[in-house]
């Protein structure tokens, strides 16, 4: 009897799929323009870095190899020993399931440590409410200053409200009003530098005649995604100029995921040999590395990652595919947000932007930045 | 002790009767196998990418839908045998992220044998917490593994520092092609498959998980062993998952603490898509067989068209609330 009056619907289930399927295929059109709508919700929001990356991108077009700018990258520097005695501050963590977040989270504590002082850490869990309550709690714990790393701009002005009113330095999201310091990633000219290498590989290589520009981003990542990509495109583009070719974009800043999404992509690739894949991070690579690996086109693909993760040191350092990747030295965060946090709760006046001196790293100097073992 | 059921279809056992009693005619879609329109949305699915993608229809493309389909569909082996008992599994995708974790962590502080035996027991360890406080502490299913999705992902964090593990010379799982250049997580899925096809089709163990999900108090009655079939299905899935965690940090060469995210999800949109029903007493491997691939295709066909990963998603989530909303439809019409 089931079976009866269920066939129909059954039927009528599978058309609905393919209908929904066939939507998505027409409404779908190319990642690029996905990235577009993207930008557009964020415009409002990064028009001053928009003016500013126009100009790079109309000097990228005419050939042109001026850089981004660097204003606002200060030194790491180590908290004066006694500094922070007897004053307490706090830390709002990203999310525990971010790598990145537990290299700030640890170097922050090391550094609250150093300075003496006394360090309340929350963790926001990659969402608001979480992020919320951790400022009323920092705010019943009579918190002196505190260092903001949750991931939502949109809420920062309820949890400003919510927590007590001190000296507030922002990590990597801007935190408006109640920000002092925005410190963290300068994400464009970190994407700058790692795409101006490769565009220099694939200028001293193929003389830029390459086959295909992946790009693996994640577009939740709103304005981050936006500045870090652009910056690879606009520096691939200041040395090799002109539309990029055969460029592809895929929603994969997930290991497995960016696994999964390249071994497509790859077979949509057949007989190219030259292909340039950049990430907003290390993981997206590693996973493209080993999408590549299985298909047995290690040597077709030719990479670039963000962040110089620990788990990617030993890649960098001995798989020649893999070209530059900008390190943002997560687990020293602590050595500008703590020492610029309690120099802020001395009355001191201190820049309103700290930005992480990124190096790129690449085989030959890797070693000299980090410590690589156990390869 | 006889169980007049058949595999697949605990409910709809009983012949087609009219309101008089008579039997009725078959209609020609009634007579068609529950898995036709799957079997259609596949073929529907496969000819549209066809159509539109040069590079959708040859072999190597096929191999790259089965290889990105077989770590969830090691998983979803054990989950349509849960399933059918009317049980959940949540925690599968963080038990992939835990005994992942384990391998790698192990490995570098010794050899990998001892990783691997480590790695699998972490999986056994899992089943077995799920098992117990199922079967003997009696805790609901999806409290249980909720519970123990959040403790071994917590786990697994702890053990990797909360970082990426990255993990050398154990790509032979996860990259061999050992024949016909099919991979080796291929070969495994279709075993691991066949295996569950054969469990679930001709012992007493299989047989029996469709009563106790059809009606456990009368599976029960009849003489099944209830609690200790339920807890082998839970034992058998963190085996599951332990090799599903081992070709996953193979093909990776890295042990991630977010690998396993959302894994349930996707195991269990293939096992509902498959035709097996959430009230348990249906379902069949084949079915989820043909789920994984629909899933796959649609993936696979997507990115090969470039479509925008929002409009991704879409379609994905529109997949899912089609698979269970065809379920709950399947059961209020069955309850007429």
């Amino acid at each position: 009897m089931i079976r009866k009056v269920c066939r129909p619907a059954a039927w009528v289930a599978m058309l609905c799929l393919v209908l929904a399927l066939g939507l998505a295929a027409c409404g779908g059109g190319s990642d690029s323009s996905s990235t577009a709508g993207a930008e557009e919700t964020t415009e409002a929001e990064s028009a001053g870095t928009e003016a500013a990356g126009n100009e790079a991108e109309a000097e990228a077009e005419t050939g042109s190899t001026a850089e981004v700018s660097k204003e606002g990258i200060v030194e790491f520097r180590k908290p004066k020993a006694g500094s922070g005695a007897g004053k307490k501050i706090g830390l709002i963590e990203l999310g525990s399931s971010v790598p990145f977040s537990n290299l700030v989270t640890k170097s922050v504590e090391k550094a609250a440590k150093e300075a003496g002082a006394e360090l309340v850490a929350c963790d926001s869990e990659l969402e608001g409410q979480p992020a919320l309550d951790c400022a009323k709690s920092f705010a019943t714990q009579g918190v002196e200053g505190y260092l903001n790393f949750q991931q939502d701009a949109e809420l920062s002005e309820a949890i400003c409200k919510a927590g007590p009113q001190v000296p507030v330095i922002a990590i990597d999201i801007t935190q408006e009003p109640c920000e002092i310091a925005f410190m963290g990633a300068d994400n464009e000219y970190a994407g700058f530098l790692a795409g101006k290498a490769v565009g220099e590989f694939a200028k001293n290589e193929w003389n830029c005649e390459y086959d295909a520009y992946v790009s693996m981003e994640e577009p939740e990542a709103g304005s981050v995604n936006e500045e870090r990509m652009g910056g690879y495109r606009k520096g691939f583009q200041s040395i090799c100029p002109g539309e990029l070719k055969n460029e592809k974009t895929l929603n994969a800043g997930r290991t497995d995921i960016a696994r999964t999404q390249f071994t497509d992509t790859l077979t949509a690739l057949p007989g190219q040999s030259k292909i340039v894949v950049v990430a907003i991070n290390d993981d997206a690579i590693l996973g493209a590395l080993a999408a590549a690996k299985t298909a047995g086109r290690e040597s077709d693909v030719f990479v670039s990652g963000q962040g110089a993760d620990p788990s990617s040191w030993c890649e960098i350092a001995h798989n020649p595919q893999w070209i530059a990747d900008t390190a943002y030295f997560p687990e020293r965060y602590g050595e500008i947000g703590v020492p610029y946090l309690l120099e802020a709760l001395e009355g001191k006046e201190i820049p309103t932007k700290l930005l992480v001196p990124h190096e790129l790293v690449n085989s030959k100097n890797i070693e000299q930045v980090y410590e690589v073992t156990g390869c | 002790m006889e169980l007049n059921m058949s595999p697949g279809s605990a409910s709809s056992a009983a012949p087609a009767l009219d309101p008089q009693g008579k039997r009725r005619r078959d209609p020609l879609l009634s007579r068609l196998p529950e898995t036709a329109p799957l079997i259609v949305v596949l073929i529907g699915l496969g000819l549209f990418f066809t159509i539109k993608s040069p590079y959708f229809f040859n072999y190597d493309n096929f191999l790259n839908i089965l290889t990105a389909a077989s770590i969830a569909g090691i998983i979803a082996a054990p989950a349509t045998l849960l399933m059918v008992g009317a049980q959940f599994d949540l925690s599968v995708g963080s038990g992939l992220t835990f005994c992942g974790v384990v391998v790698a962590h192990f490995a570098g502080d010794m050899s990998l044998g001892p990783a691997i035996v480590l790695g699998v027991a972490a999986g056994m360890v899992l089943g077995s917490v799920n098992g117990i406080l199922v079967t003997v502490v009696g805790v609901n299913p999806l409290i249980t593994t909720l519970g123990t999705l959040a403790a071994f992902v917590g786990l697994a964090r702890v053990i990797s520092d909360g970082q990426t593990l990255p993990i050398t010379h154990f790509s032979t799982l996860g990259t061999a092609r050992p024949f016909f250049e099919i991979p080796l997580p291929v070969l495994i899925f279709a075993a691991v498959m066949l295996a569950f096809w054969v469990l679930m089709r001709f012992t007493i163990f299989g047989r029996s998980m469709y009563a106790i999900g059809a009606n456990p108090v009368a599976a029960r009655l009849a003489g099944i062993r209830v609690k200790r079939f339920i807890f082998a299905a839970f034992f058998l899935s963190g085996v599951c998952v332990a090799l599903a965690a081992l070709v996953n940090i193979s093909q990776l060469s890295a042990a991630s603490p977010t690998a396993g995210n959302g894994l349930e999800l996707s195991v269990i949109t293939a096992v509902v898509l498959g035709g097996a029903s959430l009230a348990g007493g249906r379902g069949t491997i084949i079915g989820t067989v043909l789920g994984l691939l629909v899933i796959g295709t649609l993936n696979n066909g997507l990115v090969l068209l470039d479509v925008s990963s929002f409009w991704q998603e879409v379609a994905r989530g529109v997949l899912l609330i089609l698979a269970v909303s065809f379920d709950q439809l399947r059961l209020k019409l069955g309850t007429r």
